[in-house]
């Protein structure tokens, strides 16, 4: 008896592994659809980067341009942190590596707005007594235009109130086809040290700026931050759910391997029942 | 016959429009301005509102969101956030979204909200002059 109930023991096990492994399966399958949806995407967004970039660098050479808010480097360093992380665990090291990033960022510093997007930033900073000032919620779960555009026109309004004088970008670039390593970057202040790798069009006295450089400038700036933060927004979600993939490949893997060992081993528990079940009808036979 | 100069038209979604044209006619805040082959180096931010372009001596009409045109000796690039042929405007949504801006403008809301609502107001409006000048043109 005791033999039969080991079998089934084991047999409960196998059904359990086996529901798992849908599951994880299922979640491969998703987060590889949601990664195809958006990564052609990123295509688009790159050129526009870098045509945007390089007319900001002409503008940025032209002699006219006065000094402009978006240009200065005030005194004072009151810093915001924008921190894109995932609304999900289950996605490998991917919010991890991204948090533990802010966290060393954000170590120390006085006068910090903190804004979040994605529930686990949110849940772990708080965690750590870092309580964020504003939660994004339901954006990184679509990387849009409009929601870019949103979170910039917040920014800008409190860039040109003067109640932050830096903002920072935490995310997860994606790199050749997986997540990359988490970068934190300055969005505003502008420098013109960011546009050392980008080549000017024309021989920047040439240009004609209509109305005035300064009215181009004011145009192109909200433009330039909504199409950066659009590209951040895109990449960690491309980021986050191979991540994601790679980690249910690994657990769909993992749970097959035990699926084996597990067969193997009720096999061998049923057979032994059997062997002893007729072993004691036989042995009952003889007396 | 005009001569043909490349046109790019990005957003950061998409390239609306690649190719060649004889023309081009955009909204700047000064007024409307009409590029063709060989204009000097220009940067100009763009109103919200429509862009003409000259494509085989047709001239088609699109739906333009805020950007700026960039005038080179290479061609034209206009970046702008977003960019439609009429045939791809949704009118029902446009006049929903152009109703509800143009209520919450009634109210008294914050400066931000004011803004943003002005910006979807123009939006709403200019995709549906848009659709509007082609039905008439049929």
């Amino acid at each position: 008896m005791a033999r039969l109930q080991k079998a089934n023991e084991i047999r409960h096990h196998i059904l359990a592994v086996d529901e798992t492994r849908k599951i994880t399966n299922a979640m491969q399958l998703v987060a590889t659809a949601r990664a195809k949806k958006v990564i052609p995407k990123m295509e688009y967004n790159r050129t526009f980067m870098n045509q945007v970039q390089s007319v900001m660098k002409d503008l940025l050479l032209s002699p006219h341009l006065a000094s402009h808010p978006y240009f200065e480097k005030r005194k004072t360093t009151r810093n915001t942190y924008l921190v894109i992380s995932g609304d999900k665990g289950m996605a490998g090291a991917y919010n991890n590596a991204v948090l533990q990033l802010a966290l060393r960022e954000l170590k120390g510093k006085e006068n910090v707005t903190l804004i979040t997007i994605g529930m686990m930033g949110e849940a772990f900073l708080r965690a750590r007594g870092m309580i964020p000032d504003e939660h994004l919620g339901g954006v990184t779960q679509d990387p849009s235009l409009y929601n870019a555009r949103q979170i910039v026109m917040d920014i800008l309004d409190r860039y040109d109130a003067e109640e932050t004088d830096q903002v920072f970008v935490i995310f997860t670039p994606f790199q050749n086809g997986a997540a990359g390593v988490p970068v934190c970057h300055r969005i505003l202040p502008l420098r013109l040290s960011d546009f050392v790798d980008i080549n000017e069009t024309e021989p920047p006295h040439e240009i004609l700026y209509h109305p005035s450089e300064s009215a181009v400038f004011r145009e192109l700036v909200p433009q330039f931050l909504i199409a950066y933060l659009f590209g951040a927004l895109m990449h960690s979600y491309a980021s986050e759910h191979t991540s994601r993939m790679i980690a249910m490949q690994n657990a769909t893997r993992n749970a097959d391997e035990m699926l084996v060992k597990l067969r193997l081993q009720y096999n061998l528990a049923r057979q032994a029942a059997v062997t002893q079940e007729i072993a004691e009808i036989t042995s009952h036979a003889f007396i | 016959m005009a001569a043909f100069f490349h046109i790019d038209i990005i957003t950061p979604e998409h390239s609306f429009y690649t190719g060649e044209t004889q023309g081009v006619i955009v909204g700047t805040p000064d007024g409307e301005l009409c590029v063709l082959a060989n204009h000097a180096p220009l940067v100009t931010p763009l109103n919200v509102g429509s862009i003409q372009l000259n494509i085989d001596g047709e001239w088609k009409e699109a739906f333009l969101s805020e950007g700026f045109m960039e005038v080179s000796h290479k061609g034209v690039v206009i970046f702008t956030q977003a960019c439609e042929f009429p045939s791809d405007i949704d009118i029902a949504r446009a006049a929903a979204v152009m109703q509800r801006a143009s209520e919450k403008l009634r109210q008294k809301t914050s400066t931000r909200e004011y803004r943003t609502n002005k910006i979807a107001l123009a939006r709403a409006m200019a995709r549906l002059r848009v659709t509007h000048t082609q039905q008439y043109n049929k």
